[in-house]
């Protein structure tokens, strides 16, 4: 049997393309192992031991309220690290900025922007990836299971380190 | 007497309405769109009845040898292998586990533990010590326990070790 895609390398250019229409090899590159330890949230925090996800109670039951399946609690949780909502995702010099996916009001994905301007993501239980754009980690816009496209914006005062 | 006549176009399927996607709605005023639904119910009734006999009939009918629509005598484990292979490509891509266990192959997986529980379990703690996973939740759905500690679940490390020393202590393992 064969083994299932543990990578994106694995998916191949065409697996890619049919989730992520445009990340294309020229829009992005790799910048981890894979590891199914952490998740974007968490990465965003640069925490790599724990997922952060408040789509799940404390004892592991999905929480029915739609509510935790929204960008809501997550920006209530970025707003603890210190971000704050902002208007747009352009590079502000001495600003750190995330931008949160959604697809049809569902919370599906963080981005983090780094200080040249590019944008640094895990992908689901894949690798870490620097991509150029926004655009790049997209859903596909008539699949029902995506990425979506990104609707908030959060920044805070890069931090020294 | 009236006679009804049928052409091909009576089986078309209706036009989507992707209004959302349209340039021309797209310039409307917030207030103006279509308001959209959470679409919170995603699976048929059918895909989510965990009944043994409408699950088995199911199974049986889902294992089929792709092209031909003949149905393959897979085995209760190769059953297993097939419907977890498929949920696990089909969601590594999702960051939160709401989107990765909210997934038709996932539900009937816990359904089979009304088949055969004893099996199911061995077979989930078998894939459980090649990695972390997130079995977590059909493993309590089963067996109604939970060796995790409170507020642990999204560690999975943790949540790993815990399943498999309960594993050895049920001798499961």
């Amino acid at each position: 049997m064969q083994a299932e895609p543990s990578s994106l390398e694995e998916m191949g250019e065409y697996g890619v393309l049919k989730f992520w229409p445009n990340l294309l090899p020229a829009n992005y590159h790799k910048t981890s192992e894979i590891d199914i330890n952490y998740n974007c949230v968490a990465w965003v925090n640069g925490l790599q031991t724990t997922y952060i996800d408040f789509s799940l109670d404390e004892e592991g039951d999905p929480r029915p309220e739609p509510y935790y399946l929204s960008s809501y609690p997550y920006i209530e949780y970025f707003e603890t690290l210190g971000f704050q909502l902002c208007d747009h995702p352009d590079l502000e010099d001495g600003f750190e900025k995330i931008a949160l996916y959604e697809k049809d009001e569902w919370f599906k994905h963080v981005a983090r922007q780094l200080p040249n301007g590019n944008w640094t993501s895990k992908i689901g239980e894949f690798e870490d990836i620097e991509h150029y754009s926004l655009a790049a980690v997209e859903g596909h816009p008539h699949k029902d299971m995506s990425y979506g496209k990104p609707r908030y914006f959060m920044k805070r005062i890069r931090p020294a380190h | 007497m009236q006679t009804v006549t049928k052409s091909w176009k009576d089986n078309r399927k209706p036009r989507a309405q992707s209004w959302d996607q349209h340039p021309r709605s797209a310039r409307r005023m917030p207030h103006e769109r279509p308001e959209r639904k959470i679409v919170v119910r995603m699976f048929s009734e059918e895909e989510t009845d965990l009944n043994p006999i409408n699950l088995k009939r199911r199974l049986n009918r889902e294992t089929t040898v792709a092209g031909t629509g003949k149905r393959a005598a897979f085995s209760f484990d190769e059953q297993f292998l097939t419907l977890a292979k498929r949920w696990k490509k089909e969601t590594a891509m999702f960051a939160t586990a709401y989107d990765k266990i909210n997934h038709p192959n996932y539900l009937t997986i816990i359904g089979m533990g009304m088949l055969n529980r004893n099996r199911i379990l061995t077979l989930i703690l078998e894939d459980l010590q090649k990695g972390p996973d997130f079995w977590h939740y059909a493993l309590k759905s089963i067996t109604q326990q939970n060796p995790v500690p409170n507020g642990m679940v999204n560690n999975l490390s943790v949540v790993r070790s815990a399943w498999l020393q309960w594993g050895q202590d049920h001798q499961i393992l």
